[in-house]
C-alpha cells in the first residue's frame, strides 16, 4: 500500500491514538512546569522508547514536543511565568486577558491556536517537505545573524514607556548572554573565576528570574489593594468565542503560521523566536485597539506560531538528519539509537514509518484539543487559588524549575538575583521583555557574526558575505522595516498615551 | 493472650533476621552495585556523548542489574559537566562520560578555572573513536586531497574550511593538516555543534568541512570525504585514504569513554570496565558502531590511562602550535 496512506491508517489505529494522548498529557505538564522544558521532557522519555519500535518512539515523542508547547501557556496565562522561553509573547498578552477576569478565554485561545499551529506545522511537514528542506539549507551564518537582527528589532514593541530603557534592557540582556565560555572562540568570559558561571547564564533560570519573581512580589505587594486578578467566573460561551475570535481571521492564521514554519527550519532558531516574531506582526497590523492589552487576536499569533514550529523543525531532522530545535535533537538522537537513518532511507524503504509520524504530527493537534479542554476546566481555577497560598507554591516551583534545568544550586541563587533585579528595573521602568529578548539572541546573532567575519576574511569581502546574499538581503529589508515600523507605532501610541491623558 | 506475644515476638525476629540478611548482601564486596547509578553527560541531550551513554545504557543495566540514571551537566565545552565529576563521591554511584581531546584541553587553556584537574578524574573504559575527516560537497571540483592541497598552495587563506568551534578536534585536526602540507586554509568556526557544520558544508556556505567523518559517512549522498585522520581507513568507508597515505600526519581523533571520581574503589572500576567492554564487544553493538563510521576501541582501566597520558602530551604540543 502506498506508505502516505498506510501512515495514515496506522496513525487512526486505537494504539497509536492512545500513544499520543500519553505524549499529549506528559508533554502539556513538563510545558507547564516553569524551568521544565520539552527537550528535558523528552530526555526523560528517551529510555523508555528503547522498548518499542521507532515508529511508536517517533509518535510518542511528536506528541510530547507538539504538546509542551501549548502547555507553556498555562502559567504564562494565569500567573505571568512563561512555562518555557517560547511562552514570553504569551506571558505577557494572555496575563493581561486573565487580569480582566478572562483566564478561561485565554487558556482556550492557546489550546485553539496551539492545536491549529501543529495542524499548519503538520500540513508543511506532509506536503512540502523536500522543498523546505532545499530551503534550510540556504540559511548558512550570514543569514542567521540577519534573522537574529531582525528578531532584535522587535524590541520596540516589547518596550514599555522609553524606548531608550527598552535599548539599555535588551543590551543588558545581550551583555548576559556573553557570560561564560564563548560559544565558537572558547575563551571565559565575566566568570570571575567561578566554574559555574563558566556554562554563562541558562536561559531558562533566567526567564524565571525576570517573569516569575517580580510578579510574585507584585501578588503580595498588591494583595491588600485588590484581588490578584479580576474576578473569574466560569464562563459557558467562552469556547464559540474563541472559536468565532480565532477563525474569523484566517490571514492572521496563515502569517503566524507562516513565520512558524520558516523560523522552524532555520538552525538553531526556534519556539521563542518564531512566537515573538509572530506577536511583534500582530501588535504591527491589527486595528483592534486591545491588541497589546490583552486580547485573544493578540494571543492566537505567538501561540500558533510557537506550536508550528514543532513540525517544522522535524523537516531538516528528517530529511537531512540535521536537528532544527533542541528538542528536534533528542528525537534525532532517538532515532538514530533505534538504527534508523535520516534522510533518502526515512523517505524510501522506512517511507511507511515516516508517514506515520507525519501524520501523527497533525492527529495529536485534534488529540491535544481533546486533552486540552479537559485540562482547561480544572487548570482555570487556579486563579481562584488565593495570594497567600499560590505566591509561595508559585515561588517554589521557581525554586524547583530553576534547580532542576542543570540541578544546581548556584542557578536558584542565579535566577533569585535576576528576580530581585527585574524587580527592581520595573520599577524602574525597565521591562523584563526586551531584556529577555537580548538574552534568547545573543547566543544566535554572536556566533553566526564571529562565523560569518571569518568567511568574509576567506572569501576577501565583507560586502558580498554581509550583504549580497538573497536572504540575508530580504532579512536586512525586514529589520529596517520592521525597525520604521515598529518606531512609529510607538510613537503614536505616545502620542495617544498623551492625548488621553490631557 | 501469650499466643498473641509469642506471634508477634517470632514475626520481629524473623522481620529482623530478614534484615541482617539484607544488610549482610549489600554489605559483600561483591555486591557492587547495589542502587541506581548516575552517569553524568557533559554535553546536550542529542550530542554524540549522549548517544553513547544510550547505546550501552539498556545492555549495561541488564548487566549490572541496576539502573543506570542519565543527567545532563552541560556548558563550557564539557567544563560543567566534569568538574562536577571530579568533585563527586567517589564510590561508583557516580560516573561520567568523558570526551578527549576536549577534557585536555579545557585544562591546557583554561589551569584551574576548569574547575577540574585531569588527575581528579579516574579513566574506567574508553569505548568509541571518531576519525576526523576533510570532506567537500559532491559537486565540489576537488576529488581528490591532491587537487584539494594544489589549489591551497596556489591560493593561500582562499579554502575557507568550516569546523566544529575554535580549539576542537576540527581545529586541531586542520593546523596538524596545514602544517604537515605546508598549506594556509581559512578556518571557520561554527558554534553548535557537527549538525550547523554539515548544513554549512551542504548549503555552500564554506568550501570544505572537517569534523568526525562519522558524520560525512551520515551524508554520504551529499558530501565527498577526501581523507580521514588516524592510521587505518574505516571500515564504512573502506575506499576513502587516510591522511597518511599522502604522507601527512593527521592524528586527532575525537573519542569516548567512562570515568569516576579519582579515589574510587578499584574493584567498581574492574566490575564497570569489564561490564562495559562486554558491551561493547557485543557484536549488534559492534556493527552499529562501525557502520556509523567510528572505530570501537576497548581500553581497560591500564589502557585507559596510558592512553589519556599518550593524549596530553600530543595535544599540548598542538595547543601550542595554535597560540
Amino acid at each position: 500500500m502506498d506508505p502516505v496512506l498506510q501512515g495514515l491508517l496506522n496513525v487512526l489505529s486505537p494504539y497509536y491514538l492512545l500513544l499520543m494522548a500519553v505524549g499529549v498529557a506528559v508533554g502539556s505538564v513538563v510545558g507547564a512546569l516553569p524551568g521544565f522544558t520539552a527537550t528535558m521532557g523528552l530526555t526523560v522519555l528517551l529510555p523508555f522508547t528503547f522498548v518499542m519500535d521507532a515508529t511508536s518512539a517517533l509518535v510518542l515523542m511528536g506528541a510530547l514536543y507538539g504538546a509542551a508547547a501549548f502547555g507553556d501557556a498555562v502559567p504564562a496565562c494565569l500567573i505571568a511565568t512563561p512555562g518555557t522561553p517560547a511562552a514570553v509573547a504569551t506571558a505577557i498578552e494572555g496575563h493581561k486577558l486573565t487580569k480582566k477576569g478572562k483566564a478561561h478565554q485565554a487558556l482556550l485561545t492557546a489550546l485553539v491556536a496551539s492545536a491549529l499551529g501543529q495542524l499548519t506545522g503538520g500540513l508543511s511537514l506532509l506536503l512540502l517537505a523536500a522543498p523546505l528542506a532545499v530551503l534550510s539549507l540556504r540559511f548558512g551564518p550570514p543569514e542567521v545573524f540577519w534573522v537574529g537582527v531582525f528578531g532584535l528589532t522587535i524590541m520596540a514593541s516589547l518596550t514599555g514607556k522609553s524606548l531608550l530603557k527598552g535599548i539599555a534592557g535588551a543590551s543588558l540582556g545581550l551583555l548576559l548572554s556573553t557570560v561564560g565560555v564563548a560559544r565558537t572562540e572558547g575563551w571565559v568570559r565575566y566568570a570571575f573565576g567561578l566554574p559555574q558561571l563558566q556554562g554563562g547564564v541558562e536561559l531558562v533560570v533566567a526567564l524565571i528570574g525576570f517573569f516569575t519573581v517580580p510578579e510574585v512580589l507584585r501578588m503580595v505587594e498588591q494583595r491588600r489593594k485588590e484581588q490578584y486578578v479580576a474576578e473569574y467566573r466560569p464562563q459557558p460561551g467562552a469556547l464559540r468565542e474563541v472559536l468565532r475570535e480565532t477563525l474569523t481571521r484566517p490571514f492572521l492564521l496563515l502569517k503566524a503560521s507562516l513565520v512558524g514554519i520558516i523560523v522552524g527550519i532555520v538552525p538553531g532558531t526556534g519556539g521563542p523566536i518564531a512566537a515573538l516574531v509572530a506577536y511583534n506582526e500582530v501588535l504591527r497590523s491589527s486595528k483592534n485597539p486591545e491588541v497589546g492589552k490583552g486580547s485573544v487576536e493578540g494571543l492566537i499569533a505567538p501561540e500558533l506560531a510557537n506550536n508550528s514550529v514543532a513540525p517544522a523543525a522535524m523537516i531538516p531532522t528528517l530529511t537531512l538528519g540535521i536537528p532544527g530545535s533542541a528538542p528536534a535533537a533528542v528525537i534525532l538522537a532517538a532515532l538514530l539509537l533505534h538504527g534508523v537513518k535520516p534522510g533518502r532511507e526515512l523517505f524510501g524503504p522506512q517511507a511507511t514509518m515516516t508517514y506515520t509520524f507525519i501524520w501523527s504530527t497533525l492527529v495529536s493537534g485534534l488529540v491535544l484539543f481533546a486533552v486540552g479542554l479537559l485540562m482547561v476546566r480544572l487548570l482555570v481555577l487556579v486563579i481562584r487559588i488565593p495570594v497567600h497560598v499560590l505566591a509561595p507554591v508559585v515561588l517554589s516551583l521557581a525554586v524547583v524549575g530553576s534547580f532542576a534545568v542543570r540541578n544546581s544550586v548556584f542557578d536558584v541563587g542565579m535566577m533569585l538575583g535576576f528576580g530581585v533585579l527585574a524587580y527592581v528595573l520595573r520599577k524602574c521602568g525597565f521591562e523584563s521583555g526586551p531584556i529577555v529578548l537580548g538574552l534568547l539572541l545573543g547566543p544566535i546573532i554572536e556566533p553566526a557574526l564571529i562565523t560569518s567575519l571569518t568567511l568574509a576574511q576567506a572569501r576577501g569581502s565583507w560586502l558580498e558575505v554581509f550583504f549580497l546574499r538573497p536572504f540575508s538581503a530580504l532579512f536586512i529589508v525586514l529589520s529596517v522595516w520592521s525597525l520604521v515600523r515598529g518606531l512609529r507605532g510607538w510613537k503614536l501610541a505616545q502620542q495617544a498615551a498623551a492625548a488621553a491623558e490631557a | 493472650m501469650r499466643g498473641t506475644w509469642r506471634g508477634v515476638l517470632t514475626a520481629v525476629l524473623a522481620a529482623g533476621l530478614a534484615l541482617c540478611l539484607v544488610w549482610a548482601a549489600a554489605g559483600a564486596p561483591s555486591a557492587y552495585p547495589t542502587r541506581p547509578i548516575t552517569w553524568l553527560v557533559a554535553f546536550a541531550p542529542g550530542g554524540q556523548s549522549d548517544v553513547e551513554v544510550r547505546r550501552v545504557q539498556p545492555h549495561l543495566e541488564k548487566l549490572l542489574g541496576v539502573r543506570i540514571l542519565v543527567e545532563y551537566r552541560t556548558g563550557g565545552g564539557g567544563a560543567v559537566g566534569w568538574s562536577e565529576l571530579a568533585r563527586a563521591r567517589p564510590d561508583g554511584y557516580t560516573v561520567g562520560g568523558l570526551v578527549m581531546p576536549h577534557m585536555v584541553i579545557q585544562t591546557l587553556l583554561r589551569g584551574a578555572e576548569a574547575g577540574y584537574r585531569l588527575d581528579q578524574i579516574r579513566s574506567i573504559a574508553w569505548t568509541v573513536a571518531a576519525p576526523n575527516a576533510l570532506m567537500v560537497r559532491k559537486d565540489s571540483p576537488f576529488r581528490t586531497l591532491r587537487d584539494f592541497v594544489e589549489y591551497a598552495k596556489a591560493n593561500p587563506g582562499k579554502l575557507a574550511v568550516g569546523g566544529v568551534e575554535r580549539l576542537s578536534p576540527s581545529d586541531l585536526s586542520l593546523a596538524q593538516f596545514m602544517q604537515a602540507a605546508g598549506i594556509r586554509l581559512t578556518y571557520v568556526p561554527i558554534a553548535g555543534g557537527a549538525g550547523p557544520v554539515m548544513t554549512s558544508l551542504m548549503g555552500g556556505h564554506v568550501d570544505a568541512a572537517t569534523t568526525a567523518a562519522s558524520h560525512g559517512i551520515r551524508y554520504k549522498d551529499q558530501v565527498r570525504i577526501l581523507a580521514v585522520s588516524g592510521k587505518q581507513r574505516l571500515k564504512a568507508a573502506p575506499d576513502v585514504p587516510t591522511f597518511s597515505e599522502f604522507g601527512y600526519n593527521v592524528t586527532v581523533e575525537t573519542s569516548w569513554g567512562v570515568g569516576a571520581p579519582a579515589g574510587v574503589p578499584a574493584e567498581v572500576v574492574t566490575r564497570l570496565s569489564q561490564a562495559l567492554l562486554q558491551v561493547m564487544r557485543m557484536p549488534e553493538i559492534r556493527k552499529a558502531v562501525e557502520e556509523e563510521g567510528l572505530t570501537p576501541l576497548y581500553y581497560g582501566p591500564a589502557e585507559s590511562q596510558a592512553y589519556v597520558n599518550r593524549l596530553v602530551a600530543t595535544y599540548r604540543d598542538l595547543v601550542q602550535l595554535l597560540r
